[in-house]
């Protein structure tokens, strides 16, 4: 019976490593999405620098990464949404700062796309503004801005200790 | 399947969430970010057409017809290319970004610290009480 055992424990040992890899792939898919999201919000948030033509197309880039993002953390919404009660204090704040980071960017995008004088019309879709959805886009960028930066410094020890993974990992050896 | 079935729930949270700012546009709480919008059912103006010739030509303009009355729209009003002399501007949004997120940081820093504080005297105190041994019950008569 002894001479069965090993079997089994290989292949859990494989599965394990198996699960291990794909979990660190997925944290290095996360860590660079989001590190791209912060980037490409910033600049285009950066009006003057990037110019209109830029600004607009980051913008819809940007409306498309971010529901990969939230797609990507749709186990984590469903889960801390449902446990919301029971969760602690800071877990209730990281929550009403997302929900209203998903506000605040949804509403950013989407009046961005209501004013584009660019990009929607490139793509052949005329887009005429109203007072609303300009101020609309304006507001919630601003709100944008404040809250982005709360969203990253909440996870600052996740980001801390997956960018000293990727800096220490030496080159041209996986990580297991 | 499992990654198609979260992003239609994101879809969807992302549908309910523009629907919210289009009740918002409708509603007469429009008038607290703008209030020069016109009140609901008023000569509003805005509208999604169809461009009928394929834009991209400066000079190209398109007269619109809406609700309010007739706009003229150019569909390339600008060209593109970086502002690189305006990278105050970058700099600037960076900055913010960075003051925030260190105000964050420290704040957490700070009740991390106080938290730690707090378990370290519960420890010691525990610890005084342990070391101290049994103390002796009051002395009763026999």
């Amino acid at each position: 019976m002894t001479d069965l055992e090993p079997g089994p424990t290989l292949d859990t040992a494989t599965a394990v490593t198996t699960r291990r890899r794909r979990a660190l792939a997925r944290t290095r898919v996360d860590f660079w999405l989001d590190a791209t999201i912060l980037v490409g919000f910033i600049l285009a948030y950066s009006f003057g620098f990037t110019g209109p033509v830029i600004h607009e197309w980051l913008g819809l880039a940007l409306g498309l990464v971010l529901l990969v993002h939230l797609t990507l953390h749709w186990d984590w919404v469903v889960r801390t949404t449902r446990r919301l009660v029971t969760r602690r204090g800071r877990d209730r704040v990281i929550w009403l700062v997302n929900l209203a980071l998903l506000a605040a960017m949804t509403l950013c995008v989407a009046s961005g796309i209501v004013i584009s004088r660019v990009a929607m019309p490139t793509l052949g879709i005329l887009t005429v503004s109203t007072p609303f959805w300009n101020r609309l886009h304006i507001l919630t960028a601003e709100i944008t801005l404040g809250l982005v930066p709360v969203h990253a410094a909440l996870r600052w020890r996740w980001i801390v200790s997956v960018a000293r993974h990727l800096v220490t990992r030496r080159p041209g050896r996986r990580s297991r | 399947m499992k990654f198609t079935r979260h992003l239609a729930a994101a879809l969807l949270a992302v549908t309910v969430v523009v629907a919210l700012g289009v009740a918002w546009e409708h509603s007469s709480a429009a008038r607290m970010i703008a209030p020069s919008v016109p009140a609901p059912g008023g000569p509003g103006f805005r509208k999604l057409i169809k461009a009928p010739s394929a834009p991209g030509s400066h000079g190209d303009f398109q007269v619109i017809r809406g609700r309010g009355g007739v706009r003229v729209v150019h569909p390339q009003p600008e060209s593109g290319g970086l502002n690189v002399s305006d990278l105050q501007n970058l700099t600037r949004t960076a900055e913010i970004e960075a003051a925030i997120a260190a105000v964050v940081v420290t704040l957490s820093l700070i009740r991390r610290s106080q938290r730690r504080a707090r378990t370290r005297a519960r420890l010691r105190t525990a610890g005084q009480a342990a070391a101290a041994g049994p103390q002796p019950g009051p002395e009763t008569a026999d």
